[in-house]
């Protein structure tokens, strides 16, 4: 029942800075650790994935801003205004 | 009451029972592991693995197993429950030992950083040796309180969350863009993952006035149980959607919308 397919290429997510995370105005995304820690140090591996597609309403900015062009969204067009422009 | 109270609430409401406060919860030693592998190893890792987890119910008949499994697991490990203001309020004059701590849902959905998630009981000693440099502020009870309040205002969800039912470890104050607890429940009706509050909303129709067409409570409910009807002026309610949040009735100036018991209302009284 999902409504659109979101998928994201492997990325170097800490260069653009998070972009997709940032401007996805419903959550879509889940920075998901590349391995289990066995110290209690910080983990900078992460990788982008679109864990929450369920909630995905078509707006395409994440499309957009990527700079990698990695995140592809499939599904019905939906004429939004963008949330970019809400963010600062 | 639901299922953890009637096992764990002796009469009360699970989290409103001082019992499950005591430092006695802290014997237990499958408790002990789980504190100490979440403040240690990180929530990102569980919660990556718990929603790959309940995504899975996506598939038709895999979809009953899964939800077998997280109604047999969950309560041995971390979950939820939404509670008004008011309960969180009683839930901290329980417990003892603040400290704020980013959110992880917020982190880890929208790389956003923001001292959220109200912590008390072993959390922040463990918090403090295990990760020395983490972001943390400790609170008093009143300052904790007035948090709390503070969130409220601004539209957060308060969530209680537990370390192996019922001992509670924190009131999570969050907000339906990040977190991660109902991520997992809505999509394929998962309850556990963030069970309904203990209370829902009642409108007394003589005093609703409607707001003008544009009611602030219907603004504030995140679960959309709330909506304006055009024809008679005012506000009515999807008591299936409520979750006993409080947001709605904290913001009513007209006093038309009441707290009531969700055992009282027989159409949502076992809706967890």
């Amino acid at each position: 029942m999902a409504r659109y397919k979101v998928s994201v290429k492997a990325c170097d997510a800490e260069s653009c800075g998070y972009r997709c995370q940032t401007l996805c105005p419903t959550g879509v995304f889940l920075a998901a650790p590349k391995k289990k820690l066995n110290d209690h140090g910080s983990r900078p591996d992460y990788r982008i994935s679109p864990r929450f597609a369920y909630f995905c309403n078509g707006c395409m900015d994440c499309v957009t801003c990527c700079p990698e062009k990695a995140v592809t969204v499939k599904g019905p067009q939906v004429a939004t205004e963008s949330f970019a422009e809400d963010r600062t | 009451m639901c299922e953890f109270c009637k096992k764990h609430g002796q009469g009360n409401r699970w989290s409103l029972n001082p019992d499950n406060y005591s430092d006695k919860m802290m014997e237990d030693r499958e408790r002990q592991e789980l504190i100490e592998e979440i403040v240690g190893y990180g929530i990102d890792y569980y919660q990556d693995f718990s929603s790959k987890v309940t995504n899975l119910a996506k598939w038709p008949v895999l979809s009953t197993f899964i939800k077998m499994a997280v109604k047999r697991l969950a309560p041995k490990e971390h979950g939820g429950q939404v509670v008004s203001l008011e309960d969180s309020l009683e839930i901290v004059s329980l417990a003892k030992n603040f400290v704020l701590l980013e959110c992880s849902c917020k982190k880890l959905v929208t790389h956003g950083e923001e001292l959220c998630c109200l912590n008390f009981g072993p959390v922040r000693d463990m918090q403090k040796s295990m990760l020395p440099d983490g972001a943390m502020e400790e609170l008093t009870l009143a300052e904790a309180q007035e948090f709390l309040k503070g969130k409220d205002k601004e539209g957060r969800i308060h969530q209680v969350l537990y370390a192996k039912v019922p001992m509670p470890v924190c009131v999570c104050n969050c907000d339906l863009r990040w977190c991660t607890s109902f991520k997992q429940r809505f999509p394929y009706d998962i309850p556990l993952a963030v069970l309904k509050g203990h209370d829902v909303v009642a409108i007394d129709e003589d005093m609703c006035i409607g707001c003008g067409g544009d009611p602030p409570c219907v603004e504030r409910c995140g679960f959309g149980a709330l909506r304006y009807d055009e024809s008679q002026g005012k506000v009515v309610v999807d008591i299936k959607k409520c979750f006993g949040c409080g947001l709605c009735w904290a913001v009513c100036e007209q006093d038309a919308l009441r707290v009531v018991p969700r055992s009282s209302v027989l159409e949502v009284a076992r809706s967890w």
